[in-house]
């Protein structure tokens, strides 16, 4: 078992089993299920994180599918060299992305796989469209988690989550805030284009993606 | 819009021969009372706020409530211009959708195709009014250009895109292009000013 690095970790009282248990009638009773908790990061873990991922972003420029810069933390066809940017991201979030897992299974009630994870930064002018999400999923079913490390608020709808064509739940902008969402075949997910409205303040979430066992 | 007096052959050799994928672009399109007029009538258009994954801006009903915006696409959709696209473009169309927009500053649409399977758009068209059908408040228009990409297409899907051509909303002008899986397009962010266009497809 890989010890967890100790600077990064959910902070209380999403760290306490207890806690996500009592998540669980309320995540069930969505439809689609969907929590948006406040504070579950400190600011100097999201601080931290920011500053160790910033070396590791890279371009991603798809124009049918997204324009947003990208660090994966799992994955990929090749491992980055030893002692990178990226592989030191990747040692330092290796143990959190289990916490997140755990701490999704019990909110669920799901066994939950490892699966793909990544930092996405969104500035000025960059988005992610449904294609980009039905790309990049990991199958059928799955939980998803969305870490919000942004420096700011903003009320944008940021992330929208689709249910069918009727049903959009939105989730704005909003630092240290753990998004939880069950993914079905007929969800999907876009990042809203980043316009002058919104102005210059990057969204910056680390989102990973924990396939049903069983799926 | 004369379609008598447009140089067809040149018109073909160019569609045929344009970057990123066929299209064309006329300006002086109509005369300038015409413009003025349609200007006017879009100023008085009832326009909806429209926002989704690909796009923000306003946008008519199809068709517009106003006569003259009415009158306007179905001259656009007549014999004359239909028959003359055909030997521009070698495609047959029987007739056009139209809907006035509004794009005001942080306005997008994001880069998608209008190709669906089974749908029966052939040529997609925007036709720019410019910035001041609002009698000019919000300024000179900035951004809201047209962008067409180059793609590369594997099993049907994009799987590399690139900008090839920028057409500026210059006013009076009218840009048509193909509809295709790879003809990828955009408009830039409108920056400063409004951009109007009556927009829409010539359908099988």
């Amino acid at each position: 078992m890989v010890p967890r690095v100790s600077w990064l970790r959910l902070q209380p009282p999403f760290d306490q089993p207890v806690f996500a248990l009592a998540l669980q009638r309320a995540f069930a009773a969505r439809s689609p299920p969907l929590l948006s908790l406040p504070e579950a990061l400190s600011p100097q873990t999201r601080r931290a994180l920011r500053r160790l991922a910033a070396p590791a972003l890279e371009k991603f420029d798809f124009p049918d599918r997204g324009r947003y810069r990208i660090a994966k933390l799992t994955g990929g066809s090749e491992m980055p060299p030893p002692g990178s940017a990226s592989a030191r991201l990747r040692a330092a979030t290796a143990p959190f992305l289990d916490e997140l897992r755990d701490f999704a299974e019990v909110v669920s009630g799901a066994r939950l796989r490892d699966g793909p994870a990544q930092i996405v930064s969104m500035g000025r002018g960059d988005y992610s469209l449904r294609l980009d999400d039905a790309r990049a999923r990991p199958g059928p079913a799955f939980v998803e988690v969305a870490l919000d490390l942004s420096t700011g608020p903003h009320p944008f709808a940021a992330t929208v989550y689709s249910q069918g064509p009727f049903s959009h739940l939105a989730v704005a902008q909003l630092p240290g805030q753990l998004t939880l969402a069950r993914r079905s075949p007929e969800s999907s997910r876009c990042d809203r284009y980043r316009s002058a409205i919104v102005g210059p303040r990057a969204f910056v979430l680390l989102r990973a993606a924990f396939p049903l066992a069983e799926s | 819009m004369d379609p008598s007096r447009w140089p067809l052959e040149r018109l073909s050799a160019r569609w045929r021969r344009a970057k990123a994928f066929p299209h064309l672009v006329l300006d002086s399109f109509v005369d300038e009372a015409r413009l003025a007029a349609l200007r006017a009538a879009c100023a008085k258009e009832p326009l909806v706020p429209q926002a989704d994954e690909l796009y923000q801006f306003q946008a008519s009903t199809e068709p517009p409530a106003s006569a003259l915006l009415r009158a306007f696409a179905g001259e656009l959709g007549g014999a004359s211009v239909r028959e003359a696209l055909r030997e521009i473009t070698g495609l047959a169309t029987s007739r056009v959708s139209l809907r006035a927009y509004r794009y005001q500053r942080g306005d997008y649409l994001l880069p998608h195709t209008d190709w669906r399977e089974g749908e029966e758009r052939r040529l997609a068209f925007a036709f720019y009014l410019g910035e001041e059908a609002d009698g000019g408040t919000a300024g000179a228009l900035r951004g809201g250009a047209l962008q067409l990409y180059s793609c590369a297409l594997e099993g049907g899907e994009i799987a590399q895109a690139r900008v090839a051509r920028t057409i500026a909303a210059r006013p009076n002008r009218i840009a048509i292009f193909a509809v295709g899986p790879g003809a990828l397009h955009r408009v830039c962010e409108v920056q400063r000013g409004d951009r109007w266009s009556l927009a829409g497809w010539f359908l099988a």
